[in-house]
């Protein structure tokens, strides 16, 4: 029996048919395209602002945010053609060649291992230590202190940072079900207090609280002006705005992650774009909106004096969590206040383990790795051997960041920035190497006769061309390092090894590699 | 023997050219599609007094001037698994009022479709000693039956014993249990079961045999979709939407209790994969018909062995 369409084109006739599910509102995308982007990210953000004089925050979050849409709207673009592809690995396998979308895949999913390891130094670092030692100071508890400047040593990194892996590791492994509970309420109030922290540092730009005596109270009489005293704020210039983008770029590109979402009966406005889009901008709101409040809380001089300067006379990093837990005044708040980073971290060592374990399950499934990386959990249907092996190496690189010097935050930029490179030149020829596919695509959208992925990718491939020219020259704060620069190199090549000793392998145990991508012609 | 496998093709021109090419392209001995054959949905394209068409397909507005244009258009639509159909704005505005006037043009596209389709099977397939399966999934009428049953290349095993080379049997079943959206072939997991263990009935020899059924064993990671709410909306969590198993007990109580060698599925076409449940290596290629892909399983029988009959499973993209 025929039915009225339940979502999408008008005109459409739908029959009674399994799969017809109703799109996703904009709403939902949005927020779940904000969590992709880690605004928890902001602290070290904004720190950084500090070591680039002359670069407008605002102005590169803006640049930043507009750069990013443009890879966005690719990758959503991509999406709604693939809309089942599970990212990079397939279409650009099915676009471009079968050993380039692995070669990305292979890099990307080494570099999200990266980071499922340092995001739990990050947690420690950045969400624990500030939230105990601010705690401390005030209550005047010095063991609060020294556990929350713990936080910040290598060991506390290590093994803070280890107890959220294991954690999250066991959670994906135990099943999504109580991953996504956890995370549900980790969302919530993570972003809730985020606004609140927007809100008490607005409060402080309008004068309700008062930064420098709260500071003097904690860190002595007089402590606000050593600090400042000195500074120069610079003029801002563009170049240095635009060399700054290399920061909330590293938070605010990660949205694409948004796999599609959209059912059979397609409306690509309603699926991944307008969430890509929407927690592109939301995001950015966000970063600039902390920024603001904090120039206005706290002023330009104790923002850079406390990080240039040897001056900042408390036992905490000045991240911005803290500094507005001390505006505040009130424990109660202090903690309130630093739940949003220590809430959302944990959402990016999720999304960095699944991205990566699937990655691996994938390349399994495809005869591209060995078959135990596909084997399956029979009580949770979990990818247990993936998830085993993603959680030993990043275990690896969280003991490398929080012992060495070798790798720094940004070190997997570069790596990143090439593969949003790719996906963006992609996009441009996409419209013209695969004509048919994209012609009977929901992504067949012109503005005066060009595809509108193609205008995007140019925007996103010039964007992503910088960002990769900046992460090989930009020595600030550890944006790139040499070690950085190699490993990023020697990933390439060994992701090509890789895949053609694979492709070998089973080609000598009867199995073409290539044939599982390639197309059946038809006449 | 190899056999090559998919499902839930949904009408796409291009996915049963495909199909039909599969035999040469996988060097297949037998081709089997596992239900859900036909489309779900009619493109209205609707002619203007200035002779342009126009049309809304996939969300994109489309405009024709040529009859050339219309030709290509077309053939993008039933390559995506749709029916387009010409129509005055008035027959559009009428036929949009009437849902019997709607079902009557489904059953009419849907029957002339698999019609060509067994026509072409014919061409492609007599005389090159390849088996060709085709059977109705729960999305198809009944009538898509009748219509299989003419061909004399294509068997049907829906509800049926067929014999392969070795004396492997298979069994089909293109019933499954109950979905939202109330589909032809939607039944209890009670009415399920007894259909399955009165076919399972016709086996000689269950540990060798092949289970053709459209719906894969509930919680088997074969079948796991995304829950919806009231709204028929998907569910999101932070990482997508929140999954769950909508596969049937009936048929994973009938693959835990007959133990066949292979069991092939569909129906769900966002859980790829291949799974072991006890001795049985269970299959669901997915599906992404929509975009002309051609999703699949190449299996490697020993059809002269007694154990270890399943040799290999690959999952291809075709």
């Amino acid at each position: 029996m025929a039915q009225q369409p339940v979502a999408g084109s008008p005109g459409l006739f739908v029959r009674a048919s399994s799969g017809l599910v109703r799109d996703i509102g904009t709403r939902d995308t949005v927020i779940y395209g904000l969590n992709a982007i880690t605004i928890a990210y902001v602290t070290f953000t904004m720190t950084s602002w500090a070591l680039y004089p002359g670069a407008s925050y605002e102005w590169s979050t803006i640049i930043t945010t507009l750069g990013a849409i443009g890879v966005g709207i690719v990758y959503a673009l991509l999406a709604g053609v693939y809309p089942r592809s599970g990212g990079e690995y397939v279409f650009l396998s099915r676009i471009l060649r079968p050993d380039i979308g692995f070669v990305i895949s292979f890099v990307q999913a080494f570099w999200y291992i990266f980071y499922f390891g340092l995001n739990g130094a990050f947690f420690s670092l950045f969400g624990l230590s500030p939230l105990f030692t601010t705690l401390g100071l005030q209550t005047g508890n010095d063991t609060l202190t020294s556990i929350g400047t713990w936080f910040s040593d290598p060991w506390g990194m290590f093994i803070a940072g280890t107890c959220l892996l294991l954690l999250v590791a066991f959670m994906v492994f135990r099943g999504m079900r109580a991953y996504f509970t956890f995370q549900r309420w980790g969302t919530f109030i993570g972003l809730a207090s985020a606004v609140l922290t927007i809100v008490v540092l607005a409060m402080g730009a309008a004068g309700i609280f008062h930064f420098q005596p709260a500071f003097d109270a904690l860190a002595g009489s007089g402590a606000y002006q050593a600090i400042t005293s000195g500074v120069t704020v610079p003029a801002y210039t563009v170049p240095d705005t635009l060399n700054f983008m290399v920061w909330p770029a590293f938070s605010i590109l990660f949205s694409v992650n948004m796999v599609a979402f959209s059912g059979e009966i397609k409306h690509i406005g309603r699926g991944p774009l307008w969430g890509i889009i929407g927690s592109m901008v939301a995001a950015g709101l966000i970063f600039v909106g902390f920024m603001f409040f904090a120039r206005g809380a706290m002023s330009d001089q104790f923002m850079i004096g406390a990080v240039t300067t040897d001056k900042f006379p408390l036992p905490i990093e000045p991240f911005i969590n803290s500094l507005a837990s001390i505006l505040a005044a009130n424990p109660l708040l202090t903690i309130l206040m630093n739940l949003w980073v220590i809430l959302i971290i944990p959402y990016a060592l999720g999304s960095n383990i699944l991205y990566a374990s699937r990655a691996l399950l994938a390349w399994s499934i495809d005869g591209v790795a060995p078959a135990r990386l596909s084997q399956v959990s029979e009580r949770y249907h979990s990818p247990v051997v993936a998830i085993l092996v993603v959680a030993v190496l990043a275990e690896i690189w969280l003991a490398v960041y929080a012992f060495t010097t070798l790798v720094s935050i940004l070190s997997g930029l570069l790596a990143f920035s090439i593969a949003f490179l790719v996906v963006s030149l992609t996009g441009i020829v996409f419209p013209w190497l695969k004509r048919e596919v994209y012609e009977r695509s929901p992504a067949a959208m012109r503005v005066a006769g060009i595809p509108v992925i193609s205008i995007a990718a140019v925007v996103g491939a010039i964007f992503s061309g910088f960002l990769f020219y900046r992460a090989i020259v930009d020595e600030t704060f550890g944006a790139s390092t040499t070690f950085s620069i190699e490993v990023t190199v020697a990933v390439f090549i060994v992701g090509f090894v890789w895949f053609y000793a694979a492709r070998m392998i089973r080609q000598q145990q009867g199995t073409a590699v290539d044939q599982a991508f390639k197309e059946i012609p038809v006449e | 023997m190899r056999l090559y496998f998919c499902s839930d093709i949904h009408g796409s021109e291009v996915c049963w050219r495909k199909f039909l090419a599969a035999p040469g392209f996988y060097d297949a001995d037998v081709i089997v599609v596992g239900g859900d054959i036909t489309g779900k949905f009619i493109v209205p394209i609707v002619r203007r007094r200035n002779g342009h068409a126009e049309a809304e397909f996939l969300g994109v507005k489309r405009r024709t001037s040529t009859d050339a244009e219309l030709a290509t258009l077309q053939r993008r639509i039933a390559d995506a698994g749709q029916y387009a159909f010409e129509m005055t704005p008035d027959e559009h505005a009428q036929i949009a009022r009437d849902p019997q006037a709607q079902d009557a043009l489904f059953q009419r596209l849907v029957g002339e479709r698999v019609s060509a389709w067994l026509e072409l099977a014919e061409q492609r397939l007599r005389g090159t000693g390849v088996r060709c399966l085709v059977s109705g999934g729960n999305d198809d009428y009944f009538s898509v039956d009748a219509v299989l049953a003419a061909s004399s290349v294509v068997e049907d095993p829906n509800g049926r014993c067929l014999e392969l080379d070795g004396g492997i049997e298979v069994i089909g079943m293109g019933y499954g249990n109950q979905t939202p959206w109330a589909c032809p072939r939607d039944i209890p997991e009670a009415e399920l079961e007894d259909r399955l263990t009165s076919l399972a009935a016709e086996l000689r020899d269950p540990e060798r045999a092949i289970f053709d059924f459209h719906v894969p064993p509930y919680d088997s990671g074969l079948d796991t979709a995304a829950r919806l709410d009231d709204q028929l909306r998907m569910k999101l969590t932070g990482s997508g939407p929140e999954l769950m198993p909508v596969g049937s007990t009936a048929v994973r109580n009938a693959i835990e209790r007959y133990r066949p060698m292979l069991s092939l599925h569909g129906h769900i076409h966002e859980s790829k994969g291949v799974r072991r449940i006890g001795p049985t290596t269970a299959v669901n290629p997915g599906s992404e018909y929509a975009e002309g892909v051609l999703m699949g399983a190449v299996v490697e029988i020993d059809e002269r062995a007694r154990v270890d009959v399943v040799k290999s499973v690959r999952l291809v993209s075709g």
